[in-house]
């Protein structure tokens, strides 16, 4: 049970689907009028804690949720952690996502009270996922369901803001937001870019339809959130030449990756538009990442002046 | 005929075979799993990928080299990996310049459904024929389980080792030959004679361990060392009562009750199942630590969603040793041996 005694602070935090609906959760939190206390972005000392407490074989990006949580644990009344199952019809979130809330109690101990509410799309609305969520807070459901609308308005208003207006190369990034969005997990990689001078693409700046388009050839759906945006985007990008080659950052011990990776290298053998993969995890060195990255970048610009094909 | 081959999983090739004669195909056994398929597989198989994609990947490529056209494989739109494998699998085959199909039984649209059907009833047999196939097929699982659970149960006691594995390979092999319902109907007492026939040794301590895991891992020996008759051969009791072929049939549908107990004890820690056998691990994990037993070994494959969950849950809630085993295309015998060793020779250190 929750009680309230001044204000109550909510501790969100800085890692997962935070980075895809951090606008919603905050002015719907600040809308019902509690503090929210985020997490630091994610730095060194986040993941050593994380990797303290998490499993040894569990994705990197999980470690580093882990890590955000054992920082809020003390500062906070209550955990926002959902456990998410399905945020499309007919998709499932990865195992991890629904096992989360029950991982970080059986790892962690004294953790303030978790808001571990159902966000499942197949069995119910979100809006009654929220409106359990105001009822453990102890607010009513009208007052949760105003909040909800401007919530979703400042989350559809929210500008992914990637394209840098230069003259530079055209580069997309996929990746799931967790690691595109981190800094600390992608190695800045999008601000290191920009500073270059370059464009970015991300699946965020693409409308749905263009995804719903390419995914329309795969035979059998797929049953992965993300997973079918980020396959859509990347096919977008081999079929259209919209960008000068991209990038597909995966996290070891990413599970559905691993295999939808396969669907992507299957398009890339056949098209002349650049793609390389780096995989991320707690023992990635920056130096290796940029190194790579540059290297590709290279290539793409020596492609680009001499009309080099393989 | 059209050529078709399954997997190994097990007994699964023995099982369905009756079923694929009577649809019109010709059915092709996958050779033996061994290292060379775990080779094979692992050589062309996605670097992440689960440790099952490899071994069946490599079961494929050895299939479709002995001539198999239709590669048929189970699907599914759960949270794990394994509903996606049949796609994988295609792109793989098909980069490799292998012709064959795989063919997944599975209905995500109606489409789908629609052609899976149609394939399947090229050859026009009549649906009480199929219906009597399906039946020998049930019977030959029934049967196989059967011995497998009453080897399970003299293995600690035999006194020349090894004997019980010996019966049951050579049950294998007689309920892969028969293909009367009416014979296999009596082939029960037969068995149950097979094994009475084994000596043993009645005066010796057990341990009893819990076995939980991933279903392919468990069930498929090659790939999990031999884990379970191992166990037995150091003189522990095996129950293996969360994880099974019929199990998981009947257990998918919801009518299996002992699966139905062990998600509503697990529900406290883990609120809502998150794929494969992950709530069925933790389920039976504290069900076993409720009957009193010994231990729990749990098997699962490196990179496995579901399990990896489990794990970290369990290794908080259930209060008995529990010996994670995790496998991949690197796992050494040896290794494999010293930790069931020195974990048996704990748990009978902790019984004095």
């Amino acid at each position: 049970m929750v009680y309230y005694h001044s204000i109550m602070k909510i501790g969100i935090p800085r890692a997962g689907l935070y980075y895809q609906f951090f606008p919603l959760w905050d002015t719907f939190f600040k809308e019902l009028g509690f503090e929210v206390v985020y997490s630091p972005p994610t730095n060194a000392s986040l993941l050593k804690k994380g990797l303290e407490y998490a499993h040894s074989d569990i994705c990197f990006p999980m470690k580093v949720n882990f890590g955000h949580v054992y920082w809020l644990k003390d500062k906070v009344d209550v955990l926002f952690v959902p456990r998410f199952i399905s945020l499309e019809e007919k998709k499932y979130m990865c195992p991890k996502f629904m096992g989360l809330p029950d991982m970080l109690k059986a790892s962690i101990s004294n953790l303030p009270p978790l808001l571990d509410v159902n966000f499942n799309i197949r069995k119910k609305p979100f809006i009654r996922s929220w409106i359990e969520v105001g009822k453990r807070l102890r607010v009513s459901a009208n007052k949760v369901k105003k909040a909800l609308v401007k919530a979703e308005i400042s989350q559809k208003s929210y500008q992914w803001n990637n394209l840098n207006g230069g003259d530079g190369l055209k580069i997309g990034i996929v990746a799931r937001p967790y690691i595109i969005y981190d800094k600390y997990v992608s190695a800045e990689l999008i601000d290191r870019l920009k500073e270059k001078g370059m464009n970015i693409l991300t699946a965020d700046n693409l409308i749905p339809e263009i995804i719903n388009k390419e995914i329309a050839i795969l035979k059998k759906p797929i049953y992965f959130d993300f997973g079918e945006k980020n396959v859509g985007t990347a096919l977008h990008f081999l079929n259209s030449g919209e960008v000068d080659g991209f990038l597909y950052l995966i996290s070891f011990e990413c599970g559905p990756d691993s295999l939808l990776k396969e669907i992507i290298d299957d398009r890339a053998r056949t098209s002349d538009i650049p793609y390389t993969t780096l995989v991320l995890d707690e023992h990635t060195e920056i130096a290796g990442i940029l190194t790579r990255v540059e290297a590709f970048l290279d290539m793409i610009e020596y492609k680009s002046k001499t009309k080099f094909n393989l | 005929m059209i050529k078709v081959s399954v997997p190994n999983m097990n007994v699964v090739p023995i099982v369905v075979k009756p079923v694929f004669e009577e649809l019109g195909y010709e059915f092709i056994a996958p050779p033996k799993m061994s290292r060379k398929t775990i080779e094979e597989g692992a050589k062309y198989a996605p670097e992440f990928a689960c440790f099952p994609l490899k071994a069946v990947l490599g079961d494929f490529i050895l299939a479709s080299r002995k001539g198999a056209e239709y590669l048929v494989i189970f699907g599914g739109t759960g949270p794990c990996r394994f509903g996606w494998y049949g796609s994988t699998l295609q792109i793989i085959l098909k980069n490799l310049g292998i012709p064959a199909k795989v063919f997944v039984l599975d209905f995500p649209t109606e489409k789908w459904a629609r052609d899976t059907f149609s394939i399947l009833g090229i050859n026009g047999s009549s649906v009480k024929k199929l219906i009597h196939s399906g039946l020998i097929a049930l019977k030959k699982l029934r049967l196989i389980e059967l011995a497998q659970e009453l080897a399970r149960k003299i293995r600690p006691f035999e006194v020349k080792i090894g004997e019980s594995d010996k019966t049951l390979q050579k049950i294998y092999k007689i309920v892969d030959n028969e293909n009367s319902f009416i014979r296999l109907m009596k082939m029960k007492n037969e068995i149950k004679l097979m094994f009475e026939g084994i000596n043993k040794n009645s005066n010796h301590e057990l341990i009893r361990i819990g076995l939980v895991g991933e279903l392919y891992m468990c069930l498929q020996e090659e790939l999990n060392m031999w884990t379970e008759s191992k166990l037995g051969k150091l003189g522990a009791f095996v129950d293996r009562s969360a994880i099974g072929l019929w199990k998981y049939v009947t257990g998918d549908i919801g009518l299996n009750f002992a699966h139905r107990r062990a998600k509503r004890i697990a529900y406290p820690w883990l609120k809502w199942h998150a794929g494969g056998e992950s709530i069925y691990s933790i389920g039976y994990s504290l069900i076993f630590e409720r009957k009193g037993y010994d231990g729990v070994v749990h098997i699962s494959p490196l990179g496995c969603m579901p399990e990896i969950v489990a794990q970290t849950i369990m290794e908080k809630c259930v209060n008995i040793p529990i010996l994670n085993l995790v496998f991949d295309e690197h796992t050494g015998e040896t290794g494999v041996n010293t930790r069931l060793e020195a974990f048996c020779d704990l748990l009978k250190l902790r019984k004095e």
